[in-house]
């Protein structure tokens, strides 16, 4: 699913950390902005990794580099990103 | 009105790909709109199995859901980002977006209340600018806020204080209505 950010409002909002994002919300990092996030709770994850989240993407813009819907990444608690919601509900059609 | 259809090329899930984007048809995220999750290693992007595993319909797959067209509090409503595994076997639909994913940002709580803050800061001046004008010279400016009481002195007000300075003004204003002594005196 491809996303498109609407102009500016989005880097107006605020920064918070990986650790203040409940899950199904949606957020952006700042170093590539060009996927939507949500987190999820990874039972593959190690114990160790606590200082760690995973979120999947579930959309990418069209000039993400190789991100696709579904792809896992492991992100630090700390790190700041974006949070933004859907401005309007998406639609889908069926493949032909 | 119920409405009836029929989905006339259903495909398992083992044929999906990474990246692609389809609706399971039963019996589970029936509403939701998912993704195989995958990682990503030195290779690329990959699914967490093998080749051989992945063309074994009983293989279990791990599923992202990416949207939902149900509602919070219904029973399949599913958030996004929910994971669960389903069968290689599951029929699915692939589906594809009519047009880019619009976003909006979310504010912090403090930065919403700010906001409402100023705004009620601006609604009080307007005010201020309506039930003054005509009485007292006022003017009032964005920046800083001078009170002018011709022909006496000015008073700076600190902006941040405006809407404390507005409704001041306004109850001095109707005091003085009420004590026509005062009135004389300005």
């Amino acid at each position: 699913m491809h996303a498109q950010t609407t102009a500016a409002p989005v880097v107006s909002t605020s920064l918070v950390p990986v650790a203040s994002i409940r899950p199904g919300q949606h957020f952006i990092r700042l170093d590539s902005p060009s996927e939507v996030l949500v987190l999820m709770s990874y039972a593959g994850a190690d114990a160790a990794d606590a200082q760690f989240a995973w979120a999947v993407v579930i959309a990418v813009n069209h000039d993400s580099e190789g991100y696709v819907p579904g792809q896992l990444l492991k992100l630090k608690r700390t790190t700041h990103v974006r949070r933004v919601h859907e401005a309007k509900a998406p639609v889908f059609a069926l493949e032909h | 009105m119920k409405a009836t259809f029929r989905i006339t090329d259903p495909r398992l899930l083992l044929e999906a790909s990474v990246g692609e984007l389809f609706v399971p048809l039963g019996p589970e995220l029936v509403e939701c709109v998912c993704a195989m999750r995958s990682h990503t290693t030195s290779e690329g992007v990959q699914l967490d199995m093998t080749p051989d595993e992945r063309r074994n319909p009983d293989t279990l797959m791990p599923v992202i859901v990416v949207a939902c067209r149900a509602e919070p509090g219904d029973p399949e409503y599913y958030p996004a980002g929910f994971e669960t595994v389903l069968s290689g076997a599951s029929p699915i639909v692939f589906v594809h977006p009519l047009e880019p994913l619009q976003l909006a940002p979310v504010e912090e709580r403090g930065k919403v209340a700010e906001d409402l803050t100023a705004r009620h800061n601006a609604e009080a001046l307007d005010h201020l600018r309506q039930v003054v004008r005509g009485h007292w010279d006022v003017e009032i400016t964005a920046g800083q806020t001078t009170l002018g009481l011709a022909p006496g002195p000015s008073y700076p007000i600190d902006p941040t204080h405006r809407a404390r300075a507005a409704f001041n003004v306004i109850t001095g204003h109707a005091d003085n209505l009420a004590r026509p002594e005062l009135i004389s005196k300005l």
